[in-house]
């Protein structure tokens, strides 16, 4: 009982550097654990995705937002709203398809790879998985996405990290989630390179 | 004034959670019967209140009163929902409905790595809390009926 009453609805202060630590510390165990980076990059993602389930509720709770009514009003609550609140980021969004239904978002500072410089043979490594399967499992949960699917290219430091749909997931339960498909683009560095898109 | 029940919903139906106080006459089926035909009329009533609604809905539907009961009903973007029937002095409780997700299905539920979701709540801690909230409210009243 101890323990629950002195958790407040108000979000503690903690070291960003611990954060970062403990994922890379989480990471590096996965790859210790997984044979190739397919794997890893699945876990992450599997991972994330039991986050993004509960996290989305955490997020209606704290935040009071509503429903939102079209798939640009999701995309600024996602960057704006939901990054800023839990890592204090505002990632831009970009790349909005003709058809309104597929945008990326870039972290410019994701937190998660401060001091992240992925070795030659984890080139396949999808470091920030987590992220993608986080934002999976939240939209499933408010029925916004379809299908999110998280891919990386690194090279010495400079992380992109491309999402991409695969799917469409194949029936939807409640009669108001139709909002589209998403496509989402994480990057870190300067540059996007539009050819990673297929 | 008073508090007859409360249930709780996911967003496929299945009943989270349901407890009562003041309730004197039950509806005379079992239980699952009973959340199941609640679901279904929310549900109906959810959407036939937005098709017919002559503006945009904002909240959609909040609640609706017999000549014994008031129903009230509050839904996440989730599809989490919060049912109280009250007696008809009650006025609008959405803070309280609010209240009764924020702090205590999200706080002791979904934190709870332990508490799997899509089921029947088993946390004894949750029951005892929204117990005692729910008692503490200022239109809980031991003596009405």
């Amino acid at each position: 009982m101890s323990r629950q009453a002195n958790r407040g609805t108000e979000s503690k202060k903690m070291s960003s550097e611990l954060f970062t630590l403990t994922y890379g510390a989480l990471v590096t165990q996965l790859c210790k654990d997984y044979e190739n980076d397919e794997d890893v990059n699945k876990q992450l993602d599997k991972m994330g995705y039991n986050i993004g389930v509960r996290l989305i509720e955490d997020f209606l709770a704290r935040s009071n937002v509503g429903r939102c009514h079209d798939f640009r009003e999701t995309a600024d609550v996602i960057a704006k709203v939901a990054f800023k609140m839990y890592l204090g980021i505002t990632p831009s969004i970009t790349n909005w398809s003709p058809a309104g239904d597929e945008f990326s978002l870039i972290l410019e500072n994701n937190p998660l790879v401060d001091f992240v410089e992925l070795p030659d043979n984890h080139s396949s490594l999808i470091y920030s998985n987590l992220l993608c399967g986080v934002l999976r499992g939240a939209l499933e949960m408010v029925s916004a996405a379809l299908y999110i699917l998280g891919h990386l290219k690194c090279s010495r430091g400079l992380i992109n990290v491309l999402m991409n749909k695969r799917e469409k997931r194949k029936a939807f339960r409640l009669p108001s989630a139709s909002l589209p498909k998403m496509v989402m683009l994480l990057s870190i560095g300067s540059k996007l390179d539009v050819s990673m898109w297929w | 004034m008073t508090v007859h029940n409360l249930y709780l919903f996911d967003r496929n139906g299945v009943c989270l959670h349901y407890s009562e106080w003041h309730r004197k006459k039950q509806a005379g089926i079992p239980k699952e019967e009973e959340y199941k035909l609640m679901y279904g009329m929310l549900f109906s009533i959810r959407s036939f209140v937005s098709k017919m609604s002559p503006l945009d809905m904002k909240d959609g539907f909040l609640a609706f009163q017999t000549s014994r009961y008031k129903l009230h009903y509050y839904e996440t973007p989730t599809g989490i929902k919060v049912v109280m029937n009250t007696d008809l002095g009650v006025g609008p409780i959405r803070d309280v409905l609010h209240h009764i997700y924020s702090a205590l299905y999200v706080e002791l539920v979904v934190k709870n790595p332990l508490c799997p979701l899509g089921q029947t709540v088993q946390s004894e801690l949750f029951r005892s809390r929204l117990d005692s909230y729910v008692r503490s409210l200022p239109f809980f009243s031991a003596r009405a009926g």
